[in-house]
């Protein structure tokens, strides 16, 4: 599912079902980072929607936490907990993280819920076959995890 | 000249009324049919798709992507889609829509050990024998959506995805 009013009607009728959120972390910098801030922005949001459309019935795509880089990370880390609290209050178990900002990788710890770590890869050379490509073998890794902690549930 | 019901000024009123709004409605027309027009054509049927070459499908379900226009109104966008194809006992060709009828996750074909030759859905261990039917017992109450599909010069066109009755 994903944070539109269609989708929405959906979830309402068969709450039950979905017990999975994925909230993407996207950076933004208008500084020396900018296009990679840019870049981690189209990957991270490919493989998001990707992940979606395979996941439609379980998972809910969440709407970016976008945030400065520059930003204070104790401030981010608590805004972060309070979006998790309130995911979790709604019946989604797990929630992931997922980012291309390394910065969060050496933060994993203090995010208390599993962090999609995908270094990123820019896409703005390749053509659209070959991008396609590259996001689906993504995804494909992305749902050994997904899929694992179903199970164990 | 006995019954003159209409006076000439009358007469002129209706005539030029008359004339005026033929030649509003021959401006106006156009120009909403020119507002609409997108609205109108989306109903209108999608074209077949060539997907693969028809000595590429066995007896097993196999995985086929490809690529349709979706008209949205005024937006167009490229959309892809998969099928999963096959040949049944009496030779015909088979595609049958990825998307779950349960809650619309991506099915794929024998990846539940417990359960061979069958289509599984992740979501919700969702199953489907391999003709698409909903196994009793597992969330979908409906099977699988079939392509229309058309086989031309050695290839295989996919049309759209049509449901079918419940199991």
């Amino acid at each position: 599912m994903k944070w539109s009013s269609g989708d929405i009607t959906v979830y309402q009728q068969s709450k039950e079902f979905v017990d999975t959120a994925i909230i993407p972390l996207l950076p933004v910098s208008f500084g020396s980072h900018i296009r990679t801030s840019a870049s981690m922005g189209d990957y991270v949001t490919l493989i998001g929607e990707e992940t979606e459309r395979q996941l439609h019935g379980r998972l809910f795509l969440l709407p970016p936490f976008t945030y400065l880089m520059e930003e204070d990370s104790e401030t981010l880390l608590l805004r972060l907990h309070s979006w998790v609290k309130e995911l979790k209050d709604e019946g989604l178990r797990h929630v992931y993280f997922l980012t291309s900002d390394p910065e969060w990788k050496k933060r994993e710890q203090e995010l208390g819920e599993t962090l999609l770590w995908m270094p990123v890869i820019p896409m703005e050379t390749m053509d659209a076959d070959y991008q396609e490509e590259i996001v689906k073998e993504q995804v494909k890794q992305l749902f050994q995890v997904i899929l694992h902690k179903w199970q164990e549930s | 000249m006995s019954k003159e019901d209409i006076s000439r000024r009358q007469f002129l009123n209706y005539t030029l009324t008359g004339v005026g709004g033929f030649m509003a409605a021959g401006m106006l027309m156009p120009m909403v049919r020119f507002a609409i027009d997108p609205i109108l054509e989306k109903g209108a049927s999608q074209d077949m798709v060539a997907v693969t070459e028809v000595s590429k499908i066995g007896k097993e379900p196999k995985r086929f992507n490809f690529k349709i226009k979706q008209k949205d109104g005024w937006y167009e966008s490229e959309v892809t889609q998969s099928a999963w194809v096959y040949k049944n006992g009496k030779g015909e060709l088979i595609a049958l829509s990825p998307v779950c009828k349960h809650l619309g996750c991506t099915i794929d074909w024998n990846t539940d050990p417990a359960h061979p030759n069958q289509f599984y859905c992740p979501c919700h261990g969702g199953r489907y024998e391999k003709d698409g039917t909903n196994i009793k017992g597992t969330p979908p109450l409906a099977p699988l959506d079939v392509y229309d599909s058309q086989v031309k010069d050695g290839k295989l066109y996919l049309g759209k995805a049509k449901p079918r009755k419940g199991a």
